[in-house]
């Protein structure tokens, strides 16, 4: 076999509503994240002020509640004879709080008895996709929690945003998951997770975290999956 | 006031997608600049998968007539992250002249 096609985009929109020009750093796993978000639900933002995003800020509304520090949302009605509305929170994890880190937003997310409740990373692109498409059809408000890495602040080489936020999934650090209504479901399962030291030596903000810190870390990584993991 | 509003003719006049706007009513076209490297493709290991199309996050990277793919330079940040994402290395990135 000499040359074979197998062109990821046939099974993207190839419509581009985001990324003439914005002024995010070089990099940004949240400009990507926005990109792909937009490929299936650009249509209905079109006429909307995100049409020329480098003027007004690619960063949507920056909430100062404790729970979304660090984070931006993105709220749209759904339309198309489709009740209720998608709140989409794009996490950059833009402050080191405690306070902040200590909370979990998709678990507050299942409290708040949304129908629909998701996590994605950018560094599975189609999962991302296909669960934006899922909470745009699903009816009642629906909620998704996107893993953005951040060159900048998690402090690692601009060409390995991918590689983080495929590395955050990999160590199960970051599971993914939906919801929908009550019943938990693994979209992304890993036979072979890799280690959590993996995921944290990667970012330069644990470059002061010692070993034990990072037992400590992955205690609690394996403690929270084997939550997610009994509720399914 | 009229200040203002011939600034905001002149940007209108001026200005294109992507540009930065100076304090001085001036217009800066967008990024060459300011990057350090480009990518550049080997079309001899190319096969086409689109995966440096999938993640580039400034949606510099199209598809030309041939087939092949090439980054809008007018867009591109020169991140690398396409550099990374090749599976097959056929992209590698050249210091900017």
């Amino acid at each position: 076999m000499d040359r074979f096609s197998l062109y990821v985009p046939n099974f993207l929109p190839k419509a581009e509503y985001f990324g003439k020009g914005h002024t995010a750093c070089m990099g940004c796993g949240l400009a990507l994240g926005v990109r792909l978000v937009y490929k299936v639900i650009g249509e209905k933002i079109k006429k909307g002020k995100w049409e020329v995003p480098w003027k007004l800020g690619i960063f949507g509304v920056k909430t100062e509640s404790a729970e979304t520090k660090g984070t931006s949302l993105l709220n749209i009605d759904k339309g198309n004879g489709v009740k209720g509305k998608i709140t989409i929170c794009f996490d950059y994890e833009g402050i080191n709080d405690l306070e902040v880190i200590k909370k979990h937003i998709p678990s507050l997310a299942v409290a708040e008895d949304f129908d629909y409740v998701g996590t994605a990373s950018i560094g599975y692109p189609f999962d991302l996709i296909d669960k934006v498409k899922t909470a745009m059809e699903s009816t009642g408000s629906s909620f998704l929690h996107i893993l953005c890495p951040c060159p900048t602040n998690w402090g690692f080489d601009p060409d390995s945003t991918v590689k983080a936020g495929r590395l955050a999934v990999e160590s199960n650090a970051y599971p993914l998951y939906e919801v929908v209504k009550g019943v938990y479901r693994v979209t992304v399962e890993i036979p072979k997770p890799r280690k959590v030291e993996d995921y944290i030596r990667l970012q330069g903000r644990f470059k002061k975290t010692g070993e034990e810190d990072i037992k400590q870390i992955s205690q609690t990584v394996a403690k929270e999956f084997q939550k997610i993991k009994e509720r399914v | 006031m009229t200040g203002a509003k011939k600034t905001q003719k002149k940007v209108a006049k001026d200005s294109q997608i992507g540009c930065s706007l100076l304090w001085e009513r001036k217009v800066k076209p967008f990024s060459p600049a300011k990057r350090e490297m480009k990518p550049v493709w080997d079309n001899d290991k190319c096969v086409k998968c689109g995966l440096c199309y999938l993640f580039c996050p400034d949606a510099s990277i199209r598809k030309g007539e041939d087939g092949y793919f090439e980054a809008d330079l007018d867009l591109c940040k020169g991140c690398g992250i396409c550099n990374r994402e090749c599976w097959f290395g056929s992209i590698s990135m050249v210091k900017e002249a």
